[in-house]
């Protein structure tokens, strides 16, 4: 294993293993018997319905906006409430099949919203659409109930910068995509690093970005976005 | 390392006790994030199993932490990474300004990392003349006034808003009230330019996961995203042994760290770096480096009295408890690590016991951070190993070495006991005033410079000892009947 090792790799972890008492650095698999979180928390499960239930309380606990919709059509109909609630007149969104099909762009243009799709133009000059964006609209890969967290998984359609830049984060996503515990996600990173497909960036999101440097007194949004919504569509 | 604090401990202590301003807002922010850390833990429930939970998978890490450290390295390569051994501080900085000439970069931008502080790599890229900017708001505020943070999760906890929006005012040239979101919404658009514009992003690591070389950062102001998503060179720093060997695991520490340090069920952003961004994508960084710090980790290792300090999680609880810390803040301490980590990790970080040595004395061998820490470090008995480290090198004071003699001959010989109990019996009326000495004799200066020694009893123990068995053989207490 230590064949691709340079000279002063090698030498860092030789010098730990005589540390820790062995003659060379060790190769093999240490064995263990713990592992992730406390045998009692692995048993924690929400239902379906107390899934969104906790999600939206836990959501809702930060200062986010949380909504359930039953469809597709519905979701199109809260979407462009908060936009509009928001004065939001120029938008970036993921470039992600679900959001595609929920047809939400044009009936936006119509009421004179630029609505900017990631990686859809000069690469260049992306970066800064999404800096000049006021709202930032994602396609979750999970959520979490029990902290209500969002995990989004970057790639080439699905950038970083989407859910960062703007001062709004919306993100949208089915209740099926919904985790009692992010151990549960934890779990399928795993999985995916091991079949070979895990992405650059996975991000998990808790809330709007939050401070609490000058004198104690919380204040929103000094980085990241300052409001967050999040859509469940059941 | 050669570097010495600037003044000796004492001095330092004096300076912080006499500032007030710095007094209260330790005091008010300690108090804040250990109620919220108790809210929320006894919220989660089981804490103590959870704590259990890691200290022991921080433990098996550390015990195999030539395993662990070498898949790491290779799966950062392998997700194109680029890996960087620093055995030092100076080799740590050397590597940096490598990278930065290397890239021919003007400015680097950083998000919260101890480590590079522990390094000074700030002072290094200025000399020659990179710009760098501080992006944590409370680190941003410290950097200005040109300070150190004195809190570790909280950098800027002795700084107050009249102070900061002077000296907002003064970098833009125009008013900047003192309500906290005109100050958030200053640095907001200050720094968002700077995140675009940056040569190199720099970042601490929270947790390296060896089975995917991934790093993982939990901040709550995006600004570890920022540095990690917009500069072209991502460079985070990480200390060798914050290794998990995989994503299961750090459920774990999800769950206990921001708990501990904040009181927060989870941190805003859990952000998850696996190497450069893939080819297609289109933002992340393209290029990153990972600079493995030892810088006297190794020491510890293998140390049966110390080794578990290499647990720590740096989410400073322990700080938030330490009534020390508590009293003095976090620039008494000298270095970076401040509290009761501090006082045991610089000592042994340095191996210098001559000039970081006074630092195990800045407890009061509570316990309380023992208590608090959420992997089970026994600090206060770490404290107590490295005085009598200090001991045993012959580095107390003259005076204290002859004292301790003193006690010792007096406390083994009865005879000598007595005498000595009465000499001092003899002196109270001259020193001791309403049942309390406050000016106390040579090496009791130091106690009753801050507080009152209570006089001794009237009566010893011993007296009363054979007084109430003289009266317990006297008439049977039964007899009264
Ligand atoms: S020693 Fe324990 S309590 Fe202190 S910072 Fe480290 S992990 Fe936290």
């Amino acid at each position: 294993m230590s064949s691709n090792l340079t000279e002063q790799e090698f030498a860092l972890l030789k010098r730990i293993a005589g540390r820790l008492g062995r003659s060379e650095p060790l190769t093999e698999k240490p064995s263990r018997d713990v592992i992730g979180p406390p045998d009692f928390w692995r048993q924690f499960q929400l239902s379906q319905e107390e899934k969104i239930e906790r999600f939206c309380e836990s959501w809702r606990a930060l200062t986010g906006v949380a909504e359930t919709v039953q469809s597709e059509w519905e979701a199109v109909d809260v979407l462009k409430r908060w936009i509009q609630e928001e004065n939001i007149t120029n938008l970036i969104r993921w470039d992600h099949p679900e959001l595609e099909s929920l047809g939400l762009d044009e009936p936006l243009r119509l009421s004179g919203i630029t609505v900017n799709v990631w990686g859809h133009g000069d690469p260049q000059s992306m970066k800064e659409i999404a800096n000049q964006a006021e709202a930032g609209i994602t396609w979750a890969d999970y959520a979490v109930a029990d902290t209500g967290t969002l995990s989004l998984f970057s790639s080439r359609e699905k950038a970083r910068s989407v859910s960062l830049l703007p001062p709004i984060h919306i993100a949208v996503f089915r209740a099926k995509q919904l985790v009692t515990r992010i151990g549960e996600v934890m779990v399928k990173i795993d999985e995916m690093n091991r079949n070979g497909s895990l992405p650059a960036g996975v991000n998990f999101i808790t809330g709007p970005s939050r401070s609490s440097d000058i004198e104690n007194d919380l204040s929103i949004g000094v980085h990241g976005p300052k409001k967050v919504f999040a859509l469940i569509i059941k | 390392m050669s570097v010495k604090p600037a003044m000796p401990l004492k001095e330092r202590m004096k300076h912080a006790i006499a500032d007030e301003t710095l007094i209260e807002a330790v005091k008010k922010t300690t108090d804040r994030l250990e109620g919220g850390k108790l809210a929320s833990s006894e919220a989660l429930g089981n804490w103590q199993e959870w704590r259990e939970q890691g200290s022991r998978i921080r433990s098996h890490v550390v015990q195999h932490l030539d395993y662990y450290l070498g898949q790491l390295i290779q799966n950062v390569k392998k997700r194109g990474g680029h890996v960087h051994i620093a055995d030092t501080a100076e080799h740590a900085v050397q590597i940096f300004l490598d990278i930065t000439k290397q890239k021919n970069a003007k400015s680097v931008l950083k998000s919260k990392s101890m480590v590079s502080e522990e390094v000074h790599l700030n002072k290094a890229l200025e000399e020659i003349g990179v710009k760098v900017l501080e992006s944590d708001l409370g680190e941003y505020i410290i950097q200005l006034f040109g300070e150190a943070p004195s809190h570790i999760i909280i950098p800027a906890i002795h700084k107050n808003r009249y102070q900061i929006a002077d000296k907002f005012s003064a970098i833009s040239g125009e008013q900047i009230s003192e309500d906290t979101p005109t100050l958030t919404a200053f640095a907001r658009r200050k720094l968002r330019q700077e995140f675009l514009e940056a040569d190199i992003g720099v970042s601490g690591c929270n947790f390296a996961i060896a089975e995917s070389g991934s790093i993982v950062m939990f901040t709550n102001e995006g600004n570890g995203r920022m540095v990690t998503t917009l500069p072209p060179v991502h460079v985070a720093f990480m200390g060798m042994e914050r290794l998990l060997p995989s994503f299961e695991d750090l459920e774990t520490f999800v769950n206990l760290l921001p708990r501990s340090a904040t009181g927060q069920k989870i941190t805003s952003y859990v952000s998850v770096i696996n190497g450069p961004r893939k080819e297609e994508d289109l933002d992340g960084a393209q290029e990153f480096h990972l600079i493995i710090v030892d810088n006297g980790r190794s020491n510890i290792l293998g140390d049966d009295e110390f080794q578990e300090v290499l647990n720590c999680i740096r989410c400073g609880a322990c700080l938030n408890v330490c009534p020390v810390y508590r009293h003095i803040g976090g620039h008494a301490y000298g270095d970076v690590y401040p509290g009761p980590i501090g006082a045991v990790i610089t000592p042994l970080l340095r191996d210098d016991m001559k000039v970081w040595g006074d630092l195990p004395y800045a407890s009061s061998l509570c316990g309380a951070c023992t208590d608090a820490c959420p992997v089970k470090i026994p600090l206060h008995d770490m404290l107590v190993h490295l005085r009598a480290r200090k001991v045993k090198l012959g580095l107390t004071p003259g005076w204290e070495r002859m004292a301790f003699r003193m006690y010792r001959g007096s406390f083994a010989n009865p005879g000598r006991y007595r005498l000595s109990m009465r000499a001092a019996k003899l002196m109270v009326p001259f020193m001791a005033k309403d049942g309390y000495i406050e000016k106390g004799p040579l090496h009791m200066l130091g106690w009753t410079n801050a507080r009152h020694f209570p006089s001794p009893a009237p009566q010893s123990f011993r007296e009363k000892w054979a007084q109430l068995s003289a009266e317990l053989e006297g008439p049977k207490g039964g007899d009264s009947k």
